[in-house]
């Protein structure tokens, strides 16, 4: 078969530059340790990588919902310690007042502190967050969660939203109870029969009040009273704790989660240096192997023999 | 008589002719275009003498081209093909790079925003955060307009990429023309001359580069030209050309009409296929329209779900919200998505709804409501129970079914637990939920919500985009390698006959250099013959 001398030049350049372009390709890729330079590289695994990088985002996003969550919780939780402890003061007070043993001066003494700790307990159920928000108002973040009018009567003011945040795809954790549910009530039954829900500081104030006016029975209920609330608050740092188990697991899962995303992401996009390296030496001996052949070969003609 | 010095004369010019030839086809051995020219001898009639017939030399018969109208149009047709795939996946792989890459892909910006809104909800009452929320809907707005642009660049550039090409088809049917009306001066193939049937083959060469053509040879030589087969739209007859002009039509992405131009009257042209205008219009139907289609629909999509949340919320003002995103995107597409909210306070993330159990309420019942479709009234109402007579609304009874739910005013709520004798519900605007995260839940789990009617996330739709241009790019690639090597082999074919090898000639040069030798040895011999004759005395 006859090849002409153009042609025979034309696919030696064309092969040459073929494979000029293999190692310049080959070469951008070790030199950015991606395995993908541009994405029309490869659209199916650039898409991939896409889709990693979001799901790789969203739990990075999460990981920082977990961290608000807990950040609010631990608030919720040193507010709940302390108020369990006074409550649990209250309620030593609560049955050394109880002991009819004492003076009315002793009792107006037990009074004043039971006083001074419910200004600590309003203080605390109007505790706030790094960011300023009331964590015992409910939705209402802005609004103390009690007031206290003239008559030193307090009152709820959130509402009884909860607001809760995702910390996974599945999975929600509320952070915040409502206030009138933490600082709880009671249900008395009053002289006439009925039935009726007394609000805590009111609870503390009758106490005081049954402290002052030294009244037997009444001192009796307050301690009933304050019982029944030390043990819902016992629950409410139950409820808490478990949120906070929560909130750790989920750490833990999200952490294995982003692990395999990671180890996913690394598969789709980085370079297996190895195989690369291999390649490049392949492919420069087979340019190398061209350029020497096209040499010598170019010099082949019959004209080189008339003289 | 057989005259020896007329043999030899003969000869001599027979083998300069064919000396001349070898060194013609050595000089245009690097030609463009150059088919190899080879000499023709023939023989000479011969002279009878008595019963018997002498040989009287050779002459010039005609110097041809070494050429086969099967292997050029083998190269023709495999060119067309080949030049179809480039600018198919040259543009397509542009497409790609352009929305694949990390940086300037639509995901990143709706990781981004997601990013915010979920931010958002773990802190509603966060004015950092609303601005952030905001940079973030900015920022997807602009990412969307960025796109549209981009692409609507790359869909002028094909236009003027497609102009040029018939342009160019245009000036070569003119060409074609002249050389036609050259061709047409002779009657037979024969008496053409190859440099003319060189410039022809070439200039049909060229065309096939821009569109696939047929060709129709006729016994002079000149041709007339067709697109795509017989049947197709005439490009050029024997003495005139047609004028190709396209129009693209503004509102359709993608849609191209190739006008044919013959006395003045421009009419629809048969089917282009092939070549460089072929896949430049085979690019704008299969990629750039669904990606410009796509993308508007997905830009519709997500400015009609995030207003649909952003007005049935409330914002941090303690009004229901007003709509983020200009909803001129569903006429403008892409290039209209803009964000209208400036104020960080405007943001919804509040649940649109307040449901207070009335202070009084014994019950423990919660009553909630669920999503709420997008234009619905804001609802203000009291639900009260009674043991007695059920559920009403200012006096009007409510079917409440056994699960705890009813719907009033188009929203659906749901009890959870019984309420007691006396219990009541008051339902209205929540005007002061700052730190309601309730909506801007909601709009964090838009990322994960089957917003297509196939069950995609707008995610996973833009990505689709993404890969069916990509697929588009890798199946004309797989066809460019498959082409490349049916050209090449075409390309072969014909150089087997019509290419110029050195070798070849310096064969030949010595060939004819020793037989015109040779030749020139005939006419001294003649010469001695004479001599001896005129030496007898």
């Amino acid at each position: 078969m006859k090849i002409s001398t153009s042609q025979l030049f034309d696919a030696s350049i064309a092969q040459m530059n073929r494979q000029q372009s293999n190692v310049a390709e080959m070469q951008a890729k070790l030199a950015t340790g991606k395995s993908l330079v541009k994405p029309s590289d490869d659209a199916e695994k650039a898409a991939l990588i896409q889709r990693l990088n979001s799901a790789m985002q969203r739990q990075d996003v999460f990981d920082l919902s977990l961290d608000r969550a807990e950040s609010r919780l631990r608030t919720e939780e040193s507010a709940l310690m302390g108020v369990e402890d006074m409550l649990q003061r209250i309620r030593e007070l609560a049955i050394q007042g109880s002991n009819d043993t004492l003076s009315n001066a002793d009792r107006t003494i037990i009074a004043k502190e039971v006083t001074s700790l419910r200004d600590g307990l309003f203080s605390l159920a109007n505790t706030q967050d790094e960011s300023g928000n009331y964590i015992f108002s409910g939705t209402k973040v802005k609004t103390p969660a009690f007031s206290r009018d003239a008559d030193g009567a307090m009152t709820y003011e959130g509402d009884q939203n909860r607001t809760s945040v995702d910390i996974s795809e599945y999975r929600q954790v509320s952070v915040n109870r409502p206030g009138d549910e933490i600082f709880s009530s009671v249900s008395r039954t009053n002289d006439d029969g009925d039935s009726m829900n007394i609000g805590f500081f009111k609870v503390i104030d009758d106490f005081t009040n049954a402290l002052e006016a030294n009244s037997g029975a009444n001192i009796a209920q307050g301690l009933d009273e304050i019982s029944n609330l030390t043990d819902d608050m016992a629950l409410s740092l139950a409820d808490l704790g478990s949120r906070m188990n929560t909130v750790d697991n989920q750490r833990d899962i999200l952490a294995d989660t982003k692990l395999r995303y990671q180890e996913l992401l690394s598969n789709a996009e980085d370079l297996d240096y190895a195989t690369a390296v291999t390649k490049l030496s392949a492919q420069m001996l087979s340019l190398e192997a061209a350029q020497a052949s096209f040499a010598k070969i170019s010099q082949l003609n019959l004209f080189n023999y008339l003289r | 008589m057989v005259d020896i010095l007329s043999i030899g004369a003969g000869a001599t010019q027979l083998y300069r002719s064919a000396l001349t030839t070898v060194s013609n086809n050595i000089a245009n051995m690097n030609t463009e275009g150059y088919t190899r020219q080879v000499t023709d001898s023939e023989q000479s009639m011969p002279v009878q003498l008595g019963g018997m017939y002498f040989g009287n030399g050779s002459h010039l018969g005609n110097i041809t081209r070494a050429f086969s109208e099967f292997n050029e149009g083998n190269l023709r047709n495999s060119s067309s093909e080949l030049s179809t795939q480039d600018p198919l996946i040259k543009y397509a792989d542009r497409i790609v790079d352009l929305m694949g890459s990390g940086t300037s892909s639509l995901s990143s910006a709706l990781d981004q925003f997601f990013t915010a809104a979920s931010n958002l909800s773990s802190d509603p009452a966060s004015r950092p955060l609303r601005n952030l929320f905001l940079r973030d809907a900015d920022g997807l707005a602009i990412r969307f307009r960025e796109l549209s642009g981009q692409l609507s660049n790359i869909e002028q550039e094909t236009q003027a990429e497609i102009n040029s090409k018939l342009t160019t088809l245009n000036e070569l049917g003119k060409q074609l023309v002249t050389v036609n009306e050259q061709l047409a001066k002779k009657a037979t193939l024969n008496g053409q001359p190859p440099d003319l049937l060189d410039k022809r083959d070439g200039i049909l060469r060229d065309m096939a580069e821009i569109a696939k053509i047929h060709v129709k040879q006729t016994a002079s030589g000149t041709v007339e030209v067709k697109l795509d087969d017989q049947n197709g739209t005439t490009v050029v007859d024997v003495s005139r050309a047609t004028v190709f002009s396209a129009t693209f039509d503004a509102d359709q992405p993608g849609q191209v009409e190739i006008l044919a131009n013959v006395y003045g009257v421009a009419s629809p042209t048969s089917s282009v296929t092939g070549g460089t205008l072929g896949g430049l219009m085979n690019f704008q139907s299969q990629v750039l329209a669904p990606a410009v289609t796509g993308l508007n629909e997905l830009a519709v999509m997500t400015a009609t779900e995030i207003n649909a949340l952003q007005t049935t919320g409330v914002d941090a003002n303690g009004e229901r919200g007003t709509t983020l995103f200009d909803e001129g995107v569903a006429t403008a597409g892409a290039a209209g998505f803009t964000l209208l909210q400036s104020d960080p306070d405007k943001v919804a993330a509040a649940g649109l709804l307040q449901i207070s159990p009335n202070a009084t309420n014994s019950g423990g019942a919660i009553l909630d409501y669920n999503q709420i479709a997008a234009g619905t009234p804001t609802p203000g109402f009291t639900l009260n129970y009674s043991a007695a007579d059920g559920y009403n609304i200012d006096g009007t009874a409510v079917a409440v079914d056994a699960n705890g739910n009813f719907t009033h005013e188009g929203i659906s709520y749901a009890f959870t637990g019984i309420p007691a004798d006396g219990d009541s519900f008051t339902v209205g605007l929540n005007t002061s939920g700052l730190g309601d995260n309730r909506n801007m839940l909601l709009m964090a789990r838009l990322q994960d919500k089957a917003t297509y009617a196939d069950g995609r996330t707008m995610g996973e739709g833009y990505l689709d985009l993404v890969r069916k241009a990509g697929n588009t790019s890798a199946l004309a690639k797989i066809s460019q390698d498959a082409l490349q090597a049916v050209h090449d082999q075409a390309v072969v074919e014909k150089d087997k006959l019509s290419g110029v090898s050195l070798d070849q000639e310096a064969a030949d040069l010595i060939r004819f250099q020793q037989a015109y030798q040779a030749s020139a040895q005939i006419i001294q011999t003649s010469t001695k013959m004479f001599d001896s004759i005129l030496g007898i005395r």
